[in-house]
């Protein structure tokens, strides 16, 4: 009977989820219907906080499942032979690689992660970072819309997004060669086996992989959406602006707002196009469309929860010091 | 056989979450989270989840001289307070999203935004394109003026608001005189005169946390004020002001009245086939 029982065990389980989850969502129905009084901004704040999530959850997804899938069927012999040795050579391939994968900027985090993980030289790993949220199709498209079909925003961004890129990943390169990856009990290196497992075994275990990732992403991703929502419910950002004619103090403002906004690379330039009569001249604007995709609250918190400390804080002073620089030089 | 609280609780978020985003799009809250264009990608993330959570759930009890469980052991001992903030933070959205109620954007928010009464004004005159004052208009453009033109009154609704009022800031002196006829919230900006108010709508392009207002100027006789949060439908006539040296268009509002929040608040940005990746 207790053998039986056991054979049967993952079945009852799965039976005894559904209930619970059942009841929380019966009960909760039954809740929903009683007004409670709770101001009208808190109930905003959390419509904010978990349409953030709602929006980034497919992103976060993709990005698990491809972070698992590396996990499982690239060894780090492939990344060996495939990453040319010359970081310059490196960096460069990677910023292209970026542009040819199209991912917003939280997604991308747990795939850059694994990939240092395997081997891929940390430099390598920021150019695929950062050009990947910001320079695909649908960010052009949608910038190009947003600025009244002008295509002039949207090829500036791009182009002052790669050279961004490259520099931050050159001067990345100076500094950090490997390494880096905030280590994880689920970064055991694959066994041999796995490598002649099946191709359905495999396949398991990638998905299991991604599972681990997706709750290892999604801690930090709800933190950010947490502060990002608040900013976004209770500052007014709208007093930060119009306060200054100065280029240097706009572009700060427009570079911090991007930053405390977090909104995904594919839909900021919407909100970018909203802040134009604002500025005499288009470099704020722009500051805000490469340096948003780049750095966020939202990503700053999973990227803390990717890789150490000390390589964050690099990074993140590096990608402002150069968007602000370039921005400024170009526009 | 050992079961692990770890990999239950696990089981047990996803299958919540895919609940909670399949109760969203049966009630049709959904809506008030993302672009109806989104719900697609939001579907398919459901899925997703339920599919993991029927991978996860079979770990539960598995055994741990398993391949991929060398590391599970370790993992089982690390269970502690840390871990319990962990998974109640990653419930928090779940919970906080079942007990309340998704709330639409209100003027308060937009005034948070700072969002003033021009959605993409005049953008050509941003000083370093150094181009000549008329930009050439798309042949889409042209189209639009056209169909508005043709409209006694121009009917602002929400499938044309934003494709409208983007033709009709950058273009107001065509317009000019035109009876022009739309629904919007009210609000007040703080450079503007006593009479006169933005009338706007949010314009969701992913989900509410991206919105910008889309508002247009509006002059009321003297005298006339609004509680918080009102919505009015309004016909007035499209006239030119100048705004810290911008043109606008300022509606001058001939008949309004107050009326109750649409059900479906939110504007979205025109269809194109560029603008999307699906």
């Amino acid at each position: 009977m207790l053998k039986r029982a056991e054979s049967y065990l993952t079945e009852i389980t799965a039976t005894v989820i559904f209930f619970i989850i059942g009841y929380l969502f019966y009960m909760s129905l039954k809740m929903s219907g009683k007004t409670l009084l709770i101001p009208d901004s808190i109930l905003i704040y959390n419509t904010v906080f978990v349409s953030i999530l709602i929006e980034a959850l497919p992103f976060v997804l993709i990005g698990v499942f491809v972070s698992g899938a590396i996990q499982v069927f690239i060894t780090e012999d492939h990344i060996r032979r495939l990453i040319p040795k010359n970081p310059f050579l490196a960096v460069t391939s990677s910023c292209v690689i970026g542009v040819m994968f199209p991912a917003c900027e939280c997604g991308i985090v747990p795939i850059v992660r694994r990939l240092v993980a395997k081997g891929v030289p940390i430099y390598a790993g920021v150019g695929f970072l950062l050009t990947s949220p910001l320079i695909n199709p649908v960010v052009i498209g949608s910038t190009y819309m947003a600025f009244g079909n002008d295509g002039k925003i949207a090829l500036l961004r791009m182009l002052i997004g790669f050279i961004v890129a490259m520099i931050v990943a050159i001067v990345i390169s100076f500094f950090f060669k490997h390494g880096q990856v905030r280590k994880k009990v689920t970064d055991i290196p694959v066994s041999k086996e796995m490598n002649r497992a099946p191709l359905t075994n495999r396949i398991k275990e990638a998905c299991r992989h991604s599972i681990d990732e997706f709750f290892g992403v999604a801690k930090f991703l709800v933190m950010g959406a947490l502060l990002a929502a608040f900013v976004q419910t209770y500052v007014s950002t709208g007093s930060l602006l119009g306060i200054t004619e100065d280029l240097v103090t706009s572009t700060l403002i427009m570079m911090g707002l991007a930053y405390v906004l977090s909104l995904c690379s594919e839909a900021d330039a919407f909100i970018a196009a909203s802040f134009r009569h604002l500025f005499p001249t288009t470099t704020p604007i722009l500051a805000f469309l490469v340096y948003g995709p780049m750095l966020d609250l939202k990503n700053t918190f999973m990227l803390m929860g990717a890789f150490k400390f000390r390589f964050v804080i690099t990074l993140m002073f590096l990608i402002t010091v150069t968007v602000f620089a370039i921005v400024l030089l170009i526009a | 056989m050992n079961f692990s609280i770890q990999h239950a609780i696990k089981a047990l978020l996803l299958l919540g979450f895919t609940a909670f985003l399949f109760k969203l799009h049966y009630s049709g809250e959904i809506l008030k989270y993302v672009n109806p264009k989104f719900i697609i990608f939001t579907q398919i993330a459901s899925i997703i989840l339920l599919v993991m959570f029927f991978i996860q759930v079979k770990r539960v009890w598995e055994n741990s001289d398993n391949i991929d469980c060398a590391y599970h052991e370790q993992h089982e001992k690390q269970f502690s307070f840390g871990q319990l903030f962990v998974y109640l933070l990653v419930s928090l959205p779940l919970i906080t999203g079942l007990l309340l109620a998704p709330k639409e954007l209100d003027a308060n928010f937009a005034e948070k935004r700072g969002i003033l009464f021009q959605s993409k004004g005049n953008e050509k005159e941003s000083g370093d394109c150094g181009q000549g004052e008329e930009p050439p208009r798309t042949a889409l453009q042209e189209e639009l003026i056209e169909k508005m033109l043709a409209e006694s009154p121009i009917v602002m609704s929400k499938e044309n608001f934003s494709s409208y009022s983007d033709v009709l800031f950058q273009n107001p002196e065509i317009f000019k005189n035109k009876q022009i006829f739309l629904e919007g919230f009210i609000l007040k900006g703080e450079q503007l005169k006593e009479n006169e108010y933005v009338v706007g709508r949010f314009l969701i392009t992913h989900c509410v946390a991206d919105a910008t207002v889309i508002g247009i100027l509006s002059e009321f006789k003297d005298g006339v004020t609004f509680p918080d949060n009102s919505w009015v439908k309004l016909l007035g006539t499209v006239n030119v002001a100048n705004h810290n040296d911008k043109k606008l268009p300022l509606i001058k509002v001939t008949h309004w009245k107050l009326t109750e929040k649409p059900e479906e608040p939110y504007v979205y940005p025109p269809q194109k086939k560029k603008s999307k990746a699906n």
